[in-house]
């Protein structure tokens, strides 16, 4: 709307409040176009209405938690909410049980394991060897009790996404799947091959990691929870890698084997 | 496209990026709303945020049956204002809220002065209820009913203040509007004019 009729709009408004206006209807007009003409015209700069928008959405993804995230509050209601992460650890160990039964796909191995895991490969299925050990006694232990900074792998699908079974994070976190090179500890932006969605403190569950390229033979990978910065966007340069309160990584490496591919 | 509250809905139901698309379509209105009540851009800036980002957290009680979320953010917006000058000049009236600001207005342009010394000259002389509804109306374009729902009161009483605070304006400024339309003269120079 241009500002003649914006004028005309806000005059007859007037005029129907009040018709004795009409009298002085010069004068009425001079003042609401003087009103309208020397509006101020401010908006944003573009940089802090971005800064802005991004410090929202961060804050947005911590405060708001899915629907689809919060069954058990929904069934155990507010006085029990206290024993979500009892009953959800209760019922992570639960499915996991009949997972070992089934032996479907191939459960991420640890590297401690990577000996025996060697002459275990199918090739139609995976590049990932499957774990010798007892996958759902290794997944089961590693649930923690007490929130902390954490995560159980799962299993690597063909179609690059990496299942992880349980994780938890004190703050916005970022699982990261990247090489792990055996000459240096530095990890730098061509290792990375994965990146998790920002994990929230309030989402204690699964999640699945969806890798932008192939799994190379006879590698070894290594996954690490990274801290964001607040920003909301992963920088390998500004977030950085969690440390536990007793100082060690919650980090797992698996690799693939030589006849994986 | 979708309305405001279908937005308000994927939040509450957990879907953050809804609420960048609220922010997107409020943010410089709000923005405006409070430099209009402060004249101060940093003061501005200040409190956009803490607008957006109380809303953030208040949004899970937002009650649709109780009016549009436009009018509620714009509900916030003018409360962090009121305690923003509580906050800063405890001793002196909240009503007052627009003249404790007037020493720091600061315009970055020389045109920018002379249109804020034309505005503030016309809003200096009305109350603050009357010159939170003549921005609402006429800058804001905001309908008497939005108007009613953020600054309170009914419709009809919104109505009744605007159209005095026009023949007020009329009555002090009448001659000086169609002085500085017709000759092209700063404001404050007819005012200055008149007065000597």
């Amino acid at each position: 709307m241009d500002k003649d009729s914006d004028i005309e709009k806000i005059i007859k408004d007037i005029y129907q409040l009040d018709p004795e206006l009409r009298e002085q209807d010069e004068e009425v007009r001079k003042i609401v176009a003087t009103l309208l003409a020397r509006r101020p015209e401010v908006v944003m700069t573009e940089e802090f209405s971005q800064q802005l928008r991004q410090r929202l959405l961060v804050k947005a993804r911590t405060s708001f938690v899915k629907k689809s995230d919060r069954p058990f509050q929904f069934y155990l209601g507010r006085r029990f909410v206290y024993l979500t992460p009892v009953v959800a650890v209760a019922v992570l160990v639960i499915m996991l049980i009949p997972n070992q039964t089934a032996e479907t796909p191939f459960p991420i191995t640890p590297e401690s394991s990577l000996e025996t895991t060697r002459e275990a490969v199918d090739a139609t299925a995976s590049r990932l060897a499957p774990a010798s050990e007892d996958a759902t006694t290794f997944n089961a232990f590693s649930v923690p009790a007490e929130p902390s900074d954490s995560f159980v792998l799962g299993r690597v699908d063909i179609d690059r996404v990496i299942a992880v079974e349980f994780v938890s994070v004190l703050e916005p976190s970022y699982l990261v799947v990247h090489v792990k090179r055996p000459d240096r500890e530095v990890v730098l932006e061509a290792d990375v091959i994965g990146i998790s969605d920002l994990l929230l403190p309030t989402q204690v569950g699964s999640t699945t990691i969806s890798l932008t390229d192939s799994l190379q033979s006879n590698t070894t990978y290594a996954v690490t929870l990274y801290r964001d910065n607040g920003d909301g966007l992963f920088d390998l340069g500004t977030d950085f890698i969690t440390h536990n309160a007793d100082a060690n990584l919650p980090n797992q490496q698996f690799f693939t084997t030589p006849s994986g591919l | 496209m979708l309305d405001d509250l279908d937005y308000v809905r994927r939040c509450q139901s957990g879907e953050a990026e809804a609420f960048g698309v609220l922010y997107d379509r409020y943010g410089d209105k709000i923005y405006r709303f409070i430099y209009y009540k402060t004249f101060h851009k940093e003061t501005a800036d200040d409190l956009v945020s803490e607008v957006f980002l109380r809303a953030l957290e208040k949004l899970a009680t937002f009650d649709e049956t109780r009016g549009h979320f436009s009018t509620w953010l714009y509900q916030i917006a003018r409360n962090r204002v009121i305690d923003y000058y509580r906050t800063y000049r405890p001793s002196e009236a909240i009503e007052d809220c627009f003249d404790l600001g007037a020493d720091e207005r600061i315009p970055e342009t020389l045109d920018a002065i002379q249109d804020l010394e034309a505005v503030t000259a016309y809003l200096d002389k009305l109350t603050n209820r009357q010159r939170e509804i003549i921005i609402l109306r006429i800058w804001e374009d905001k309908s008497y009913k939005e108007i009613a729902e953020i600054v309170g009161g009914t419709e009809d009483s919104v109505k009744m203040v605007f159209s005095r605070s026009i023949r007020n304006l009329r009555e002090q400024f009448g001659k000086v509007a169609l002085l500085v339309l017709g000759v092209g003269l700063p404001f404050s120079s007819l005012l200055f004019i008149l007065a000597s």
